[in-house]
């Protein structure tokens, strides 16, 4: 076994790292945080309360029927920070930042969601 | 062609589609991916008999493995027989023009990178014509040295050990 191991040429493995770092590169350039023609949309109380930028850091302030609540967008991710309902399940949903994710938050009739053309949407997969 | 060379031809593509079959019980975890250890096969014909026979080699596995799976002439098997036959001659160029640079384990990575982007471009024009398909290629950078990688190394164990032996 070891004398085929030495039978391996130096190119050999300067193509497989190549083909490695170019692929770990693309995919950060492909997979990466790429939040452009996405949209976050707020809704309260079953209206459009607002349409947002995913890229541009905000903070949101409305108040809901329960309490006010708080809204951030931070480095292409989206989060409830503060919130005055009971059980503050919209906050401890974390920061979304994926098309088609959902923030919802029952008491104050809050949905927020991200919306934009989906990139991976398949027809079928086979083999 | 003389009988001899025939019989060792039809017992390499045996070899093939065994590996063909056996392989594709092998469950992983991305539905796209695949070992490609049936390669083997072209890649022996091609260091021991050359491209044109590593080229009937890997044409009758795929038409006869086709058969068996039954998918024979439907667009998976044009994808596998274009493939297929694009990554032999990759192989063959390689091995013809850079012999001196690349070992079989070398030769079978180029091999499965060609499998690949072709199996994507195909794809493209035959059945999902949508470009984001193209999204999948750095997945596939970072698989097919992997994958390359073991059907080399194997194919470079038998070139080696072979050496001498009946069917060379």
């Amino acid at each position: 076994m070891i004398y085929i191991l030495k039978k391996l040429k130096i190119a050999d493995f300067i193509l497989i790292l190549l083909l490695i770092m170019s692929g770990l590169f693309s995919s950060f350039y492909i997979y990466g945080n790429n939040n452009k023609n996405k949209k976050v949309i707020v809704e309260l109380s079953g209206k459009v309360y607002g349409v947002y930028d995913l890229n541009s850091d905000r903070i949101i302030d409305l108040k809901g029927p329960q309490s006010r609540a708080k809204i951030n967008i931070e480095n292409g991710y989206i989060f409830v920070s503060e919130s005055g309902c009971p059980q503050k399940i919209c906050k401890r949903m974390g920061k979304k930042n994926r098309i088609n994710e959902l923030i919802v938050c029952i008491p104050n009739r809050l949905i927020i969601r991200i919306e934009g053309e989906m990139k991976n949407n398949y027809e079928f997969i086979t083999r | 062609m003389t009988v001899e060379k025939i019989v060792k031809l039809s017992l390499l593509i045996s070899i093939g589609l065994v590996l063909f079959i056996v392989e594709s019980f092998i469950p992983f975890p991305i539905p796209w991916m695949k070992l490609g250890i049936a390669n083997i096969v072209s890649i022996i014909a091609l260091y021991i008999y050359g491209i044109k026979d590593a080229l009937i080699v890997a044409f009758f596995r795929v038409v006869i493995g086709s058969l068996i799976r039954g998918i024979l002439f439907n667009p998976i098997f044009i994808v596998a027989i274009g493939s297929g036959i694009i990554a032999v001659l990759i192989m063959g160029f390689v091995k013809f023009y850079f012999n001196r640079f690349f070992s079989a384990v070398g030769v079978s990575i180029w091999g499965a990178f060609a499998y690949n982007i072709t199996q994507i471009v195909i794809y493209y024009f035959l059945i999902i014509k949508r470009p984001e398909i193209f999204n999948l290629v750095p997945l596939f950078l970072i698989i097919t040295p992997v994958t390359g990688f073991i059907t080399g190394f194997i194919a470079l164990i038998v070139i080696e050990k072979g050496k001498g032996k009946i069917l060379f």
